[in-house]
C-alpha cells in the first residue's frame, strides 16, 4: 500500500499502468482512501476531543466566531435596519455564551467523557467517507467527459485510478495548524487534482489536455450554471423590489 | 442458498464493482434468490447499526426536554426578550407559542428513538422496494436498447448494487455520517445493467439513469407544487386578513 501511496503522490507512470490492468484496482484504490482518511480523522478527533475537553475552551470558541461574524456582518451594513440587528448581537452576546454554557453542562445518562470519546470515533469513521462522496462526484463527471472526448477506459478502472487522488489529503492531518494548515490543505487539492487529471488520462488513454478538459469541464459548467442562477435571482429580487 | 458469510461477500464483491460477481450472479439460477437474500441481509444490518449507533447518541445527549427547557430559559434571560416584553405586553405569550410550535416541529421532524427501532423493519422494506422499483423502470430500457437480459436476471445483478449499503454499517459508531451510498449504488447499478445485458456503456448509462432521472423530475414537480400551494395558501391569508 505504501508503494501505491508513493506512486500516487509522485505520479509514477508505471505503477499508475500496471494498476490500471490490476483486477483489483478498485480494492487497491478504496483502500488507500480508507487509510488516509483513518490517518486524518485520527488526528481532527484528537485536535477536536483536546479542544472540546473543557466548557471554557468551547466558549470561548463560540465567542471567537461570534465576534468574527459580528465583525464581518458590521463591514457590511449598509441599511439601518441592519445595523439594528447588528446591535441587538452585541447587547446580547453575553446571554448567548451563558445559552452556550448551560447547554454543555446539561445532564446526560452517560458521563461526559464517553460522549466526547464518541464524537471522536464518529469522526474518525466519517472522514474516509466523505473524502469517498467527494471523490465518486469527481470521477463519476470526470469518466463522463472523458468519454465523451473519446477515452477508453471504464468505471472500475476510473473509480480505483481515482482514488489516489485522495492521497495528497494526508496533508489534512495537519489542519488543525492556524494558517499553515489551511494553506497545506489548498496544497493537497491542487496536487489531488493533478493526481485526478493524470489518472484520468492514464486510464482512457487520452493526452493530457483533453483529459484536463474532462476532468475541469463538467465542474466549471455547474459553476456558471449556478452564477448565472444567483445573478437571475438577485436580478429578479431587486427587479421586485 | 449460502452462508451469510458468502452472502455478505457477494455484497462486498458487489461494492468493489467486480464484474465476475455481477456475471456470476447473471448466470446462476439462484442468482435472484441470492439477490434477495443480500437485499433483505444489508438492510437488517445496516437497520441494527444505525439503532445501536443512535442509543449510543441517546445516552451522551441531554433528553429533548432538558434541551428545550434550557433554550427557552436562556432567551428568556436575553436582554432583547426584556426589552420587547416591555414595549409590547402581550409579546411573552407570541413568545411562548412559537417557541412551542417550533420545539414540536423539530421533536416530530426528529422521531427519537421509536424510529431508529422502526428502523430495523422499515430499512430492508425501503431497500427491497428500491431494487424492485429501479428493476422495473430499467429492465425496460435496456431491453429498448439492446439488451439481452431476463427481469429475473437483472433483478439479480441489480441487487449486487445494495452491496454500496454495506457503508452505512460504519453508523454502529454513535456520530458517524455516512456519505457515498446513493453515488456508488448507482455506479454498481450501472455495472450490474451493463453486465446483465452485456451493453455499450453509454446504452448501460441511459438505461441505468432513466429511473433516477423520473424520480427527480417527479420530485421538482412536487416541490413546484407544494411551493406554490404554501405561496397560494400564504397570499390568500394575506388578503383575507386586508
Amino acid at each position: 500500500m505504501m508503494d501505491t501511496f508513493n506512486g500516487a503522490l509522485t505520479l509514477n507512470q508505471n505503477l499508475l499502468r500496471g494498476m490500471r490492468e490490476s483486477p483489483d484496482v478498485v480494492r487497491r484504490g478504496l483502500t488507500l482512501v480508507l487509510l488516509v482518511g483513518l490517518l486524518v480523522g485520527t488526528v481532527q478527533a484528537i485536535s477536536t476531543s483536546i479542544s472540546n475537553a473543557n466548557t471554557s475552551g468551547i466558549v470561548a470558541a463560540v465567542e471567537i466566531a461570534l465576534d468574527e461574524s459580528i465583525q464581518q456582518q458590521a463591514l457590511g451594513a449598509t441599511t439601518e435596519e441592519q445595523r439594528q440587528v447588528i446591535g441587538l448581537l452585541r447587547e446580547n452576546k453575553e446571554g448567548i455564551l451563558n445559552l452556550v454554557e448551560s447547554m454543555i453542562e446539561l445532564p446526560t445518562i452517560a458521563p461526559r467523557p464517553v460522549g466526547l470519546l464518541f464524537q471522536a470515533l464518529g469522526v474518525i469513521v466519517s472522514t474516509p467517507l466523505n473524502y469517498l462522496g467527494s471523490l465518486l462526484l469527481a470521477v463519476v463527471f470526470a469518466h463522463i467527459g472523458a468519454q465523451q472526448l473519446g477515452g477508453s477506459g471504464n468505471i472500475r478502472q476510473m473509480l480505483g485510478m481515482g482514488a489516489l487522488s485522495v492521497a495528497p489529503h494526508a496533508l489534512d492531518a495537519l489542519s488543525f495548524i492556524p494558517v499553515f494548515g489551511s494553506t497545506l490543505s489548498l496544497i493537497a487539492w491542487v496536487w489531488g487534482l493533478v493526481i485526478l487529471i493524470v489518472t484520468t488520462s492514464v486510464v482512457h488513454r487520452l493526452d493530457s489536455g483533453k483529459a484536463t478538459i474532462a476532468v475541469l469541464v463538467y465542474p466549471l459548467v455547474g459553476g456558471l450554471v449556478l452564477m448565472l442562477s444567483c445573478c437571475i435571482l438577485l436580478f429578479m429580487s431587486a427587479a421586485l423590489g | 442458498m449460502g452462508t451469510v458469510q458468502q452472502i455478505i461477500n457477494l455484497g462486498l464483491e458487489g461494492l468493489l464493482l467486480n464484474p465476475t460477481a455481477y456475471r456470476d450472479q447473471r448466470d446462476s439460477p439462484q442468482g435472484l434468490r441470492r439477490g434477495f437474500m443480500l437485499v433483505v441481509l444489508i438492510g437488517l444490518l445496516v437497520g441494527v447499526a444505525s439503532l445501536i449507533g443512535d442509543l449510543g447518541e441517546y445516552v451522551t445527549q441531554p433528553s429533548a426536554a432538558t434541551i428545550s427547557q434550557a433554550v427557552y430559559d436562556g432567551l428568556r434571560e436575553m436582554p432583547w426578550y426584556a426589552d420587547l416584553s416591555e414595549t409590547d405586553p402581550d409579546f411573552p405569550n407570541q413568545f411562548d407559542q412559537i417557541f412551542t410550535q417550533v420545539t414540536q416541529s423539530i421533536q416530530l421532524f426528529n422521531g427519537g428513538i421509536g424510529r431508529s427501532f422502526g428502523g430495523i423493519i422499515t430499512t430492508p422494506i425501503m431497500l427491497l422496494l428500491g431494487w424492485f422499483l429501479f428493476s422495473l423502470i430499467s429492465h425496460p430500457m435496456a431491453r429498448a436498447l439492446g439488451g439481452q437480459a431476463s427481469f429475473s436476471q437483472t433483478m439479480a445483478c441489480t441487487a449486487l448494487a445494495a452491496g454500496a449499503n454495506l457503508l452505512a454499517l460504519v453508523q454502529i459508531v454513535p456520530f458517524a455520517q455516512v456519505a457515498g451510498t446513493t453515488l456508488l449504488g448507482l455506479i454498481a447499478s450501472y455495472v450490474a445493467i451493463r453486465e446483465a445485458h452485456q451493453l455499450q456503456p453509454w446504452r448501460a448509462f441511459w438505461a441505468t439513469m432513466i429511473g433516477p432521472i423520473i424520480l427527480v423530475v417527479l420530485f421538482v414537480i412536487a416541490a413546484c407544487i407544494g411551493i406554490f400551494l404554501v405561496l397560494g395558501a400564504i397570499s390568500a391569508a394575506f388578503q383575507g386578513g386586508n
